[in-house]
C-alpha cells in the first residue's frame, strides 16, 4: 500500500525536472549598447557601443570587448573598437553571411576551413581578431532580431551571436618559426587545432549608413 | 609529560617534578567505571592553576552536559531487540517528497564596480528526502537528499546600467542543479553538505524574461555547499510525518569555473572593463541563502 504514495511522490518529483542546457544562448543582459550616463560631469551624454564580445577560453578569461563603430559591405558585417571608421584588416569582428539576410533569423555557422596560409575561410559565421590570436567560427548561431531592410538595400541589423570559435596553429606555434603540433598535422594543409574560445554573447547593432543590396540566394 | 593519569589508584610524582598539586577539578569520578581520573600539574605553574580552577572546570561541566544530553537523546533499551525500541516499536526509515516552496539567495562577493542584492523566488529545492534513525526511537539520525535545487542573486551589472540612478535596476541570475545533499539530524537540527551537478544557468533582465541568457554549462562546476537547517515535525499519521523545514546554505566552492563568471570582472560606470583582462581579479559568483518548505516522509518499518 505504501509503494503508491511513494511511486506517487516520486512522479510529482519528476514532473517538475527541468532540462539540462548547455548553453552560450541569446545575449547577455548585462551588456547595453546603448549607455546613458545619469551623474556627475557628463550626466545626461549618452555613449552607444555597435555590438560587445563576451569571450573566454581555455587559457584565456572572461572578457569582454566594446566595439565603437560598424560598416557592412556586401556579405560582412565589420565592427572595430575603435570609433575612427572600419576596414576589413582592422577589424575585430568580422560576421560573414553566404547571403545577406533580409529577415529576422537564426544563421547557423557554417564550420570554417582552413588556409594553407595559416588563416580559415567563413561562409557564414564570425572572426575574431583580439590579442590571443585570430578565431574563426566551428559552431553556433547569428540571430537577427531586426533586419533593416528597404528597397533590397541593407540598412543595418540588431541581433546577437553566441558560438565556438577556434584558431588555426596549435598553442604556442609559429609558423615563421616553428613550433609543436600534433602528430598528423600537415602544416601545408592545416586544420582548426588551436585553442577553442566560447563567444559568449555578442549583441549588435549596426549604426553606420549602409546601402548593401540583398543578393538571392542561388538556386 | 606535563600531566599523568591513571585510573584506581593514587598516581606517584614522576621524575623531575619537584612539586605538585592535584587539583581537585582534575579528580573526578566518573559514574558508572567506579575509577577516578587524576592529573598532576606542577606548581611551577602559577598561571595554569589559575586558569585551571575556572575554566577547566567550566568546560568540563559542559562536555559533561553535552555527553548527557547525547546519552539521553540515543538512549535505547539494551534488552529490547536491535529493531525494536522498549514498547515494540519497530524500527523505521522515512522516505518521502521535499519541497521547498520559497526561498532567498544572493551573491555574497561583487566585482569592483558592480552591486549584488538578495533575489526572492518560489521552489527553490524539491526532490526526494530519506530519513535514517540511528537506532529504534533514536531522535538523530542521518538523512540524504536528492533533487533539484536553485539558487541566485539580483546583480546591478555596472552603475548606469538600464538609464537608472542610485543603482537602481538589475538582472535576475538563476542556477538550478541536481544536488546530493547528505547531513546528520541532531534532534531536529540538520547539518550537512550538499554536492551539487550544475544543470542550467540563466541570466535575464526582469523587464525582459523572455530573453534569458543561457549561462555556457561548462564554465560552471561542481558547487559544493554547506546547509544548517531544521525540520519540524507537524502532524503525524500511521502512513508518515510532514515536516515543516528552515534551511540555509552557504556556496563555499562558488558556482564558476576560475575566471568564467561573466560578471566577475571589474567594470567602469559604463560597463566597460576599467583593466587589461590581463590583469582581472576575476571573482566568483558565491551565493549564500535560506528557503522555508515542507517534506512529507512516509514511514517504512522494518
Amino acid at each position: 500500500m505504501k509503494t503508491i504514495p511513494l511511486v506517487a511522490a516520486a512522479l510529482i518529483v519528476l514532473a517538475f525536472v527541468p532540462s539540462c542546457k548547455e548553453g552560450p544562448t541569446g545575449a547577455h543582459p548585462g551588456h547595453e549598447l546603448v549607455v546613458k550616463y545619469n551623474d556627475g560631469i557628463l550626466k545626461d551624454l549618452t555613449t552607444i557601443k555597435s555590438a560587445e564580445v563576451m569571450v573566454s577560453g581555455d587559457s584565456i578569461v572572461m572578457q569582454t570587448l566594446p566595439l565603437r563603430s560598424d560598416t557592412i559591405v556586401q556579405g560582412k558585417m565589420l565592427f572595430e573598437v575603435l570609433e575612427s571608421g572600419v576596414g576589413i584588416s582592422s577589424a575585430e569582428l568580422i560576421v560573414n553571411f553566404a547571403t545577406m539576410p533580409s529577415t529576422p533569423g537564426s544563421y547557423a555557422f557554417t564550420a570554417a576551413k582552413a588556409t594553407a596560409q595559416g588563416s580559415a575561410t567563413v561562409a557564414t559565421g564570425v572572426i575574431l581578431n583580439i590579442e590571443n590570436g585570430t578565431f574563426y567560427a566551428t559552431e553556433g548561431t547569428i540571430v537577427i532580431t531586426e533586419a533593416r531592410v528597404e528597397n533590397g538595400l541593407v540598412k543595418g541589423y540588431s541581433g546577437y551571436i553566441n558560438g565556438k570559435l577556434k584558431s588555426v596553429w596549435p598553442k604556442g606555434f609559429n609558423p615563421g618559426i616553428g613550433g609543436l603540433v600534433p602528430p598528423g598535422f600537415d602544416i601545408s594543409n592545416p586544420s582548426l587545432i588551436g585553442e577553442e574560445l566560447t563567444l559568449h554573447s555578442c549583441p549588435f547593432k549596426t549604426r553606420s549608413n549602409s546601402s548593401v543590396p540583398v543578393i538571392a540566394p542561388i538556386d | 609529560m606535563l600531566s599523568q593519569l591513571s585510573t584506581g589508584q593514587e598516581p606517584g610524582l614522576a621524575r623531575g617534578v619537584t612539586a605538585r598539586a592535584v587539583t581537585d577539578v582534575n579528580c573526578r569520578k566518573f559514574a558508572g567505571h567506579g575509577s577516578y581520573k587524576l592529573v598532576t600539574v606542577p606548581t611551577s605553574w602559577p598561571l595554569f592553576n589559575k586558569i585551571a580552577g575556572v575554566s577547566m572546570r567550566g568546560t568540563f561541566a559542559v562536555v559533561c552536559v553535552f555527553m548527557a544530553a547525547l546519552g539521553m537523546s540515543a538512549q535505547t533499551d539494551m534488552t529490547a531487540p536491535p529493531s525494536m525500541s522498549m514498547d515494540g516499536q519497530a524500527y523505521k526509515i522515512q522516505i518521502g517528497p521535499s519541497l521547498a516552496f520559497f526561498g532567498g539567495a544572493m551573491n555574497t562577493i561583487s566585482a569592483e564596480g558592480r552591486k549584488t542584492r538578495p533575489d526572492f523566488f518560489a521552489l527553490p529545492a524539491y526532490g526526494i528526502a530519506v530519513y535514517a534513525p540511528f537506532g529504534t526511537g533514536v531522535k538523530m539520525g542521518g538523512r540524504l537528499d536528492l533533487g533539484i535545487i536553485s539558487t541566485g542573486t539580483r546583480t546591478r551589472p555596472y552603475e548606469f546600467f538600464d538609464g537608472n540612478t542610485s543603482w537602481e535596476g538589475y538582472i535576475r541570475e538563476r542556477y538550478q542543479y541536481f544536488t546530493i545533499a547528505p547531513s546528520i539530524n541532531l534532534a531536529g537540527v540538520n547539518l550537512g553538505a550538499g554536492f551539487n551537478i550544475p544543470m542550467s544557468g540563466q541570466m535575464w533582465h526582469p523587464d525582459r524574461s523572455s530573453e534569458a541568457f543561457d549561462v555556457d554549462r561548462s564554465t560552471m562546476k561542481l558547487a559544493i555547499d554547506v546547509r544548517l537547517g531544521t525540520m519540524i515535525e507537524v502532524y503525524s499519521h500511521s502512513l508518515g510525518t510532514l515536516y515543516v523545514e528552515l534551511q540555509a546554505k552557504y556556496y563555499v566552492t562558488g558556482l564558476y569555473n576560475d575566471d568564467k563568471y561573466t560578471m566577475g570582472n571589474t567594470v567602469n560606470q559604463r560597463g566597460d572593463p576599467s583593466q587589461d583582462f590581463r590583469t582581472y581579479d576575476m571573482l566568483d559568483n558565491v551565493p549564500a541563502g535560506a528557503q522555508l518548505g515542507v517534506s512529507y516522509l512516509f514511514d517504512l518499518t522494518f
